[in-house]
């Protein structure tokens, strides 16, 4: 929505039925306005808008709220309550006087309350902006942004607001049936997002909102066949649900639950990583692309070597293949048997990984890999090729943003050098047409996992982002994300 | 209720480049270079030139007369009846060239790589890789030819570009080739290479998002490929001379023993024999699904119930031809005839219902 520099109106509850308007309020969740009866002489309304999750609730108590009722109750004599008189009660080096509607939305998006108040001085803003003391995510990442989602749903959305900073984002809750646990709400960028698919996924939330699993923060539903691909993603990071939500996506959340449920899924979305709004645009898109060949070598590095040692000798370098040739004098066993039982010992620490405690996990899992990995060299098991091409696939995963893409290529792996092992690359290349087959065809919401354009990052100054078309289209040019 | 999935002109003209780009691996080439001699790359250029001036008048009426594709056209021209003759026709059509395109891909992978394979194994994992991928929508069968589009156009023109030190350009005269009246000729006839593309764009036409722009994604895809077509056809016959050329089946196979990158890179032929691959399965899943499309337009059977038929009748023409030789034969002696199915057909159907709105318009 584009606001115009208007004047806020000198009447309160015509000041009062903008902001409503422009904030989407009440439907919106998180915003708050509260209209407080003040008893001065003759009795005077004021209204205060602040966005819960972003404002310090205590702050816009003891530094907005408090300080006007107890002037009013105190000195009721002083008559109607005007913004010279809140200047000199507020602390002053907190408060601002705004007289145009979009800084008055500006300031109140950015965690200020403002108060509005009857007559034409416009409105006064106390910043009262909550400092940064929530969940902390993972510090590796040269990312500005380092809070996760937490269990309650207007910090949350708070937590979105802070990154779009935009008054056309719309967080409603969605009316559960009767006997339904707990609430969930629904967030959009109003303008960007398309109709349709937002309608789908709130259908999805009321049919899924009661279930056990979907309470547990696990995506439910598959978009594919054989449940490889969800049909709805999911993050922790309100850095990327911003982005996305700026794209044109939809993000679901529920009570209780610390993450957001991003619909549609799409490749795009899968490559995204936390952060990746914060770099520079040809950087985020080399990015992506690094994203795209880890996920090439993770597939395909275990086959390749396999259909190079057994079928394509020609393609190794003359030299190479003599001295590998010769390693391969005393193998102990044959190349696909070298690939399993690393591959094996791979899924063997990866999941022993995962039940340590977390500071020890990675360097632990990296350690005992690149031990076991020597052994197994050093006693003739396999050879040097195989265990390169599974440690590559191992350290690769690392790289990867989303698990569900990580544990997508880790099972892709075990066909594709099945394949490799039956008829070369030609068996490489029919596992590959049959997984961009599967990826193709696959839709997320009727929006095609592999869709046409980017996730698009904002750029200062300029409307960002090439959302979702709109027009409820479910395929091809239609939905594309991409 | 979940909307029916269309997809642009863009992704149309990129699949449909994909489905022709298999011409370029395909014995195909052969028949080029018998029909214009050294002048095979002019030929196939002729040969793409009539090819869009055939398919452009079709595809135009069929977005002016509110046909949603070939079997609504016939429908529109001489009701029922035609409707199921054309979708016959196209039902034979792609099941006689897909079962020979199906074997000559899987004569040539155990020609050149899996010498100690019966050639049904590389033919069984191909087929079902098509079948597997006409099962999906076409909007998602579309999806997959335009992903692929890029790599097989990029891994082309590398295949190309590092065969060009390899060429005596000299090879290539007489620059006419057989003479001018023969050679236009033999490249009119030529044009029914592109016919399967033809009959993919009209039967898909169904699904696009704007019908008026049909003409335009075809041409697109025709032209770009047939530059692509001629440039192979040239270099091949600039790198083995008229008398060689001609007996070679394979020419891309051939080629591509010849590019080599020093001493670490060398007989990098196992590589293209992937692109070939993308390239066939999205030839033939494309060509299956249409062909189970017109036969649902026509008679009202079901896309996946209509697949399994035609698939099994695929596979029993690519396995009943005796050897290599009887299927390059058959193919070759077959392909003229899909000028009347690809282009004749269409032409008449188009012409039929514009005269017949004429007629209608006047009696009103």
């Amino acid at each position: 929505m584009v606001m115009q520099r208007e004047r806020i109106p000198s009447r309160l509850d015509e000041a009062r039925a903008a902001v409503a308007k422009i904030l989407r309020w009440p439907q919106n969740v998180g915003i708050e306005m509260r209209t407080i009866h003040l008893q001065t002489c003759p009795a005077t309304d004021l209204v205060v808008v602040f966005i819960r999750g972003l404002a310090d609730e205590e702050l816009v108590r003891s530094w907005a709220i408090e300080p006007l009722q107890r002037l009013a109750m105190e000195r009721p004599e002083l008559g109607p309550l005007t913004g010279a008189l809140c200047e000199a009660v507020l602390p002053a080096a907190r408060l601002r006087q705004v007289d145009l509607m979009p800084d008055l939305i500006d300031a109140v998006l950015g965690g200020a309350t403002a108060l509005l108040l009857e007559g034409p001085g416009g409105a006064v803003v106390v910043e009262t902006r909550k400092p940064a003391t929530r969940p902390v995510g993972s510090l590796v990442m040269d990312n500005p942004y380092k809070e996760i989602f937490g269990p309650d749903l207007p910090d949350n959305v708070g937590l979105i607001r802070c990154r779009l900073h935009n008054p056309d984002l719309l967080a409603e809750y969605v009316d559960l049936p009767e006997g339904r646990p707990g609430r969930a709400l629904l967030v959009q960028m109003v303008g960007k997002a398309d109709p349709a698919l937002v309608a789908k996924v709130r259908d999805w939330v009321l049919r899924r909102a009661g279930e056990q699993r979907f309470r547990l923060g696990q995506a439910a539903g598959q978009a594919g066949m054989f449940g490889l691909l969800p049909d709805i993603g999911s993050t922790h990071w309100p850095d990327k649900a911003a982005t996305l939500l700026d794209a044109g996506y939809v993000v679901a959340m529920v009570e209780q639950v610390p993450m957001a449920f991003v619909a549609p899924v799409t490749t795009a979305a899968l490559l995204l990583g936390p952060g990746d709004d914060q770099l520079r645009r040809p950087i985020s898109i080399m990015l992506r692309y690094v994203r795209v060949a880890l996920c090439v070598v993770i597939i395909t590095a275990p086959a390749l070597v396999v259909a190079l040692l057994n079928y394509h000798h020609e393609l190794i370098p003359t030299p190479f293949l003599i001295s590998l040739a010769a390693s391969r004098e005393s193998a102990a066993l044959p190349v696909i048997g070298e690939i399993a039982v690393l591959q094996i010992l791979q899924e063997i620490i990866r999941e022993s990984m995962f039940r340590l405690p977390m500071r020890i996990s990675t360097g632990s899992g990296v350690i005992a890999g690149l031990l076991l990995c020597l052994i197994l060299f050093h006693s003739g098991l396999v050879g040097a090729v195989p265990a390169f091409a599974s440690a590559l696939t191992a350290f690769a995963t690392f790289g990867l943003p989303s698990y569900t893409l990580i544990y997508l290529v880790r099972i892709w792996q075990y066909p594709m050098i099945l394949g490799a092992a039956v008829f070369g690359l030609y068996g490489i290349t029919a596992v590959t047409f049959a997984f961009a087959t599967y990826l193709c065809q696959a839709k997320s919401f009727g929006v095609p996992y592999i869709s046409e354009t980017g996730v698009q990052f904002a750029t200062p100054g300029r409307e960002s982002s090439r959302p979702l078309a709109k027009g409820g289209n479910s395929g091809g040019k239609q939905g594309a994300v991409r | 209720m979940e909307n029916k999935a269309l997809f642009g002109s863009w992704s149309l003209a990129g699949a449909a480049a994909t489905v022709l780009l298999v011409e370029l691996f395909e014995p195909i080439m052969q028949a080029a270079v018998r029909a214009g001699q050294t002048a095979a790359w002019l030929s196939l250029l002729i040969a793409g030139l009539v090819a869009i001036l055939l398919y452009w008048p079709v595809a135009a009426c069929m977005a002016n007369a509110r046909c949603s594709n070939l079997i609504k056209l016939a429908e529109a021209a001489a009701g029922k009846t035609a409707a199921v003759i054309t979708s016959v026709l196209v039902s034979a059509f792609v099941v006689y060239h897909s079962g020979f395109i199906l074997r000559e891909t899987s004569e040539m992978a155990v020609s050149a790589f899996y010498s100690h394979t019966p050639q049904t194994f590389p033919m069984v994992a191909l087929g079902l890789c098509a079948f597997g991928c006409a099962r999906g929508d076409l909007a998602g069968i579309v999806r997959l030819c335009r992903t692929f589009m890029p790599f097989l156009v990029g891994a082309m023109v590398v295949l190309l570009a590092g065969c060009v030190g390899w060429a005596k350009f000299v090879y290539l005269v007489p620059v006419l080739g057989p003479g001018v009246l023969p050679l236009l000729v033999n490249s009119a006839l030529l044009s029914a290479l592109h016919a399967p593309v033809a009959l993919f764009l009209l039967v898909a036409a169904g699904d696009l998002t704007d019908r008026k722009r049909l003409g335009p994604a075809g041409s697109v895809a025709l032209g770009g490929v047939t530059l692509l077509l001629a440039f192979g056809a040239a270099l091949f016959l600039a790198i083995y001379p008229l008398p060689m050329g001609r007996s070679v089946t394979f020419p891309l196979h051939l080629l591509a023993r010849l590019v080599s990158g020093g001493r670490f890179f060398e007989r990098l032929e196992g590589i293209w024999i992937m692109f070939w691959f993308f390239a066939t399965a999205c030839h033939l899943a494309v060509l299956l699904h249409i062909a189970a499309l017109s036969l649902r337009d026509a008679i009202g059977t079901p896309v996946k119930v209509g697949l399994l038929p035609l698939a099994v009748m695929i596979a029993t023409t690519a396995l009943f031809p005796p050897d290599q030789g009887r299927v390059l034969a058959w193919h070759a002696a077959a392909m003229p005839y899909a000028l009347g199915v690809g282009y004749v057909l269409p032409l008449v159907l188009a012409l039929t219902v514009m005269l017949r709105r004429r007629w209608t318009s006047r009696a009103g």
